[in-house]
């Protein structure tokens, strides 16, 4: 097992910079997503990392060994492609002993290892199937049996899942995470879908404009996200802005408290609250001293398990509140409420 | 009332579509019936008489033609060499086309693309017989190719290819590339890119991409390409007759001669049809070999 390292990746596509000086440390044995909108690199940085393509600067090693400008072929990579890429005209067998082919192992031995890794992946009796004779989710499992039948340093994965319908994706989800588990491969994973992101992963990257923003494990992006695109990109957030005074934001009427240390006096803050950490009434004991703001409810989006409530603030923007519907005592649309939440909640994050 | 019109209205409409497909392809078929059978039949008729029914002979029916054949033993020569010829061709042909499609499919784009095209296609524009005659300017002694050669290397020997095999390989090569090109292009064209990357990361290097990914993936354009080249080569008779003088003898050119020159309709008839059982019993020997690989993806 061995952990792979990019240091200050730069890549320019004509005019255009793909990615801006992108540094990063998977750790061995890790499962790491990166997670981003389309356009914000990537794919580019997973490209790079398997030696498609060549950054304008910066380097890749494994393991401390730089291999930057060493081959495809050389660097022992597996790798799973979004369209699967599964030889056509071989069989799922052949699919994959091709790489053990080109290691030079053959015979019985190569044998072994393609039933070794039809077993981990379910897939045995299938061998003598064509890939076109095969599901979606089953090409799948042959295109991973493929790419991990080497052994190689680092499995990457391009949106594997993507191509796959809601159910078929989440069973694969749970497979693909056994499997790294088994195998214990230094993992990574491209996905624009936030949810796969947090379920999969011991780590999430977020990428933005060829930029990582955040790097870190699911709950601490997702409970404490450090700019304003991090928090709106993974999962739905709540934005205020505000002034610092005497410790704590003031919006119009409202002091508003938080754990995080505020910048100097005066100065204009942002901080997000997620949705589903508000709630209508403030708990009655008063343990804890909590954040109140005043808006106005819009609308209420009944989910069975859960609603989702529309409100506007004073000066008209959007906030959102999740619930469970345990007790359905809601205020009526358009009545005046009082938004409380926790100041551990309360998170600053950067423009 | 309505509960008995409703089972019959897809009935009329499927029959009205029965008439329509076939509206559609009683012009084409018919069209194909008039001018294939009607003429093959006729020479069929034809091959099974002892002279050709000119003015008032007597119609006299015999199965020698077809013996002539075997009792004229230069005609195997003559059979052995135009099958040779269209091996040669064809597989220069794909030697040359297929690394052609796959540059065209796997590294040029949009414009470039479009133009490569437009020259691949420029001999089907131009008239065979102008096609031929300029390669007898550029290969015969004195001729374009010596003169270059002679400007390179003046102590050189005089160079003339023309009369020769190779001078008709050569224009049949040039006749028929763009066929193998473009079959092969559409064949190329459908590796996915991601395809060959996969291979790459599973550490294949170019060789083994090439044999074990591309050339396997190509199969159905070659094989297309080579049926289209393959029959009108062996019954070719323009570019040997004009590229290849006295050297030019091939089933082609014999048959020819029997229709224009020796007036003998009936073994004119009966060779084409001999050539027709070759060419097919050579396609079905290949389709054994190459067992449901090239239909089944």
């Amino acid at each position: 097992m061995v952990g792979v390292d990019v240091v200050s990746i730069v890549k320019d596509y004509g005019p255009a910079r793909v990615l801006d000086g992108v540094s990063a440390a998977f750790e061995p044995g890790r499962f790491t997503s990166l997670l981003g909108p389309s356009g914000s690199g990537k794919t580019t940085l997973l490209r790079i990392i398997a030696g498609f393509v060549t950054p304008n600067a910066g380097t890749v090693s494994f393991g401390g060994v730089d291999v930057t400008g060493e081959p495809v072929w050389k660097r022992n990579v597996g790798m799973v492609f979004q369209s699967y890429a599964l030889f056509p005209h071989m069989s799922v067998r052949d699919n994959i002993r091709f790489g053990l082919d080109r290691r030079g192992v053959r015979g019985e031995v190569a044998n072994r290892e393609v039933n070794r890794v039809l077993e981990l992946v379910h897939l045995e009796g299938f061998d003598q199937r064509r890939p076109k004779e095969l599901s979606g989710g089953q090409q799948q499992r042959v295109a991973l049996a493929r790419a991990i039948v080497t052994k190689p340093r680092v499995l990457l994965l391009d949106e594997p899942l993507s191509a796959l319908d809601r159910r078929l994706r989440q069973g694969m989800q749970v497979e693909l995470r056994r499997i790294q588990r088994e195998s214990g491969l230094t993992t990574i994973f491209v996905t624009h879908d936030q949810e796969e992101a947090l379920t999969l992963s011991d780590e999430v990257a977020i990428l933005d404009r060829g930029r990582i923003v955040q790097h870190g494990s699911p709950t601490d992006i997702y409970e404490r996200p450090r700019t304003r695109f991090a928090a709106s990109f993974l999962g739905d957030a709540n934005f205020f802005t505000g002034q610092v005074n005497a410790g704590a934001i003031e919006i119009g009427p409202y002091r508003l408290s938080t754990q995080d240390s505020l910048p100097a006096q005066g100065s204009a803050v942002t901080f997000a609250v997620r949705p589903e950490k508000m709630n209508f009434q403030a708990p009655r004991d008063g343990a804890r001293p909590m954040n109140r703001f005043g808006a106005t409810l819009r609308e209420i989006i009944y989910a069975g398990a859960t609603s989702t409530f529309l409100l506007a603030d004073d000066s008209g923007s959007e906030l959102k509140v999740f619930l469970q519907n345990r007790d359905m005592a809601w205020p009526s649309i358009g009545a005046r409420v009082e938004l409380s939440w926790s100041p551990s909640d309360t998170i600053l994050v950067s423009e | 009332m309505a509960t008995r019109i409703a089972p019959s209205l897809p009935a009329r409409l499927s029959s009205r579509r029965a008439w329509t497909t076939a509206g559609l392809l009683i012009p084409a078929y018919g069209w194909l019936t008039l001018a294939v059978f009607l003429p093959l039949g006729a020479m069929l008729f034809f091959s099974f008489l002892k002279a050709a029914p000119f003015g008032d002979r007597p119609l006299v029916f015999t199965f020698d033609q077809y013996l002539a054949f075997f009792r004229r033993p230069y005609l195997f020569d003559v059979a052995w060499r135009s099958i040779e010829l269209g091996l040669w061709t064809t597989g220069l042909c794909a030697l040359i086309g297929l690394p052609a499609a796959l540059a065209l499919a796997r590294a040029t784009r949009g414009r470039a693309r479009q133009v490569l095209f437009l020259l691949i296609i420029l001999p089907f524009w131009t008239n065979g017989l102008v096609r031929i005659f300029s390669w007898t300017i550029v290969l015969r002694e004195g001729g374009v190719l010596d003169q270059a050669l002679h400007l390179v290397l003046p102590s050189a020997p005089g160079l003339s290819l023309l009369y020769s095999y190779p001078a008709i390989v050569i224009g049949l090569v040039h006749a028929y590339l763009p066929y193998m090109i473009l079959t092969c292009y559409l064949s190329v064209a459908a590796i996915e890119d991601s395809v060959v990357e996969a291979a790459r990361s599973l550490g294949a290097r170019t060789p083994a991409i090439f044999w074990k990914i591309i050339l396997p993936l190509s199969l159905p354009g070659l094989v297309s390409g080579a049926i289209l080249i393959f029959v009108p080569v062996i019954g070719s008779f323009m570019e040997p007759r004009i590229l290849g003088g006295r050297i030019g003898v091939t089933m082609g050119t014999v048959i020819e001669d029997q229709f224009t020159q020796a007036f003998n309709w009936p073994l004119g008839a009966a060779l084409s049809f001999i050539m027709l059982a070759v060419v097919l019993l050579i396609f079905g020997l290949t389709s054994r070999i190459l067992p449901g690989r090239v239909a089944s993806f």
